[in-house]
């Protein structure tokens, strides 16, 4: 599916900004790699999400988007660009083809965890059990981080219903739009020290990550952990990435 | 103990320290690019597999701090970590007692790194702290603080001896920082040579009401995806 993002281009881009979001791609994607990824790490890389023209149109996006600045000290140094709560149609089709491959991996985390939720088939019934439980804000954004920005260690779980996988992506392209600016995990366990990740993004690769908590096997059966991201300081230019969730926020 | 006229204590000095402290107060961490080159780097990475000269070998799974392993050197120290450790420490020192005049810290380090080790030989920190860690594909260090008893030099430093690309990929150094209600995360970029200076627990931070604040550091290393890593950690005070 070649498709064209229905808003109004953001000023400087000529045209509607078209993006190729496969979702016949999607299907054929290796998944029961990307569950074991998942399980082992708590990341799966999507390599070459976005042929490059169209990752840099969706960074220019942004300037068409409600901007709200990171407070330096606290969640950050930079922009994040909120979508509207209706996502530009084709990427809003390509996260409801996402989130069906997703499901199955996120009621097997649950029942490894002892919870009883479990996720419906079809994201708008997700999307409205939350809604009805008061969970209305769209989360999902652009981030534009310039020199010596930065993104705090955070996580998006509040209310009761909550995707454990979200997708990240990186929209500019390391050594030549940037520099710095890698994407960063932190993975707590009980009673332990933290271990840091690296997720290794290019210009285009997605990722799936664990949105707050997976479960760990451990000697004793599974346990808990808890994961963070965020984005390492920006050593020079421009770092642009997409963050993009399956649940809303009270 | 040499330091002062051998080659590597006088490219110490040649770096520029103003810009060294400014990196170290703006961000807790500064990398001093190639101080080692590349044949030392070998010559100390070579030296890990060696029966003699280690105190002891850690191996990391086995205490829960991650995967991969390190030793740390016995007394006498091979000369050219010697002379990095002595070198290193006298510009650290004032660097160290700023910070602790800042955080309200009573304690100040003496200029000469054999006057600050007799006060932690003193206080029955004797054993040796500087090591070699090795890492391979899949091994990583959970984040940490080098702390090994009362007394405690506020900087460290860990030296690359592989190279990213070529020897390993993954494996970067990771720092976070924990002010309240806020933790930032930064990725450290190195080469083979590299030496990156950084704040072993707290340090004062620009920000906050008094446009000053003490946020704790804590360092570790991501998962390498492939190859080998060696690194020298070359920590200042002794361990009890």
């Amino acid at each position: 599916m070649q498709a064209e993002l229905a808003l109004d281009p953001p000023s400087g881009l000529n045209g509607r900004i078209s993006m190729d979001l496969n979702l016949h791609a999607l299907g054929r994607l290796d998944w029961a790699g990307i569950a074991a990824q998942l399980d082992a790490e708590g990341y799966a890389l999507l390599p070459e999400w976005q042929v490059p023209e169209q990752a840099r149109a969706l960074a220019g996006y942004a300037a068409g988007l409600r901007r709200s600045p990171l407070v330096d000290g606290k969640s950050g140094l930079g922009d994040l660009h909120y979508f509207p709560e209706e996502l530009p149609a084709p990427l809003a089709a390509w996260r409801a083809a996402l989130y069906r491959h997703l499901v199955p991996i996120a009621n097997r985390w649950s029942e490894r965890l002892d919870s009883a939720y479990r996720y419906p088939d079809d994201l708008a019934d997700f999307l409205l059990r939350g809604r009805q439980a008061g969970q209305t804000h769209a989360p999902s954004h652009l981030s534009l981080l310039r020199e010596d920005g930065y993104i705090a260690l955070h996580q998006r779980n509040a209310g009761a219903h909550v995707f454990p996988l979200q997708c990240v992506a990186l929209l500019s392209e390391p050594g030549l739009d940037h520099t710095g600016g890698e994407f960063v995990m932190t993975e707590q366990r009980p009673r332990m020290q933290s271990r840091p990740m690296v997720v290794p993004l290019r210009l285009g690769d997605a990722a799936l990550i664990a949105t707050a908590h997976r479960p760990v096997r451990g000697a004793g059966g599974d346990y808990r952990v808890n994961l963070k991201h965020a984005v390492s300081r920006v050593r020079s230019g421009v770092r642009s990435g997409l963050e993009l969730f399956f649940h809303d926020a009270p | 103990m040499e330091s002062g006229n051998s080659p590597a204590a006088d490219r110490i000095d040649a770096r520029d320290w103003a810009a060294i402290a400014l990196s170290l107060d703006r961000h807790g961490n500064a990398v001093l690019p190639a101080l080692l080159d590349a044949g030392q780097c070998r010559t100390l990475a070579g030296l890990y597999p060696r029966e003699d000269g280690y105190r002891s070998r850690i191996v990391m799974a086995r205490h829960g701090f991650g995967r991969g392993e390190y030793k740390y050197f016995s007394y006498p120290l091979p000369p050219l970590v010697d002379t990095l450790r002595h070198a290193l420490y006298a510009r650290l020192a004032p660097i160290a007692n700023r910070w602790n005049r800042q955080l309200g810290i009573d304690v100040q380090y003496p200029g000469a790194l054999d006057d600050f080790l007799a006060r932690c030989h003193r206080a029955g920190q004797r054993r040796p702290t500087p090591l070699i860690l090795e890492y391979g594909e899949g091994d990583y260090n959970c984040l940490h603080q080098d702390l090994y008893g009362e007394h405690v030099f506020p900087l460290q430093t860990a030296i690359l001896l592989s190279e990213p690309g070529r020897d390993f990929t993954g494996g970067e150094f990771v720092m976070t920082e924990t002010a309240s209600g806020s933790q930032a995360a930064e990725v450290v970029p190195l080469r083979q040579g590299d030496a990156l200076v950084f704040a072993v627990n707290q340090r004062p931070a620009p920000g906050g009401r008094t446009g000053m604040r003490r946020t704790a550091m804590r360092h570790g290393v991501s998962r390498l995806l492939s190859g080998r890593r060696h690194t020298l950690g070359v920590i200042f005070h002794d361990a009890s």
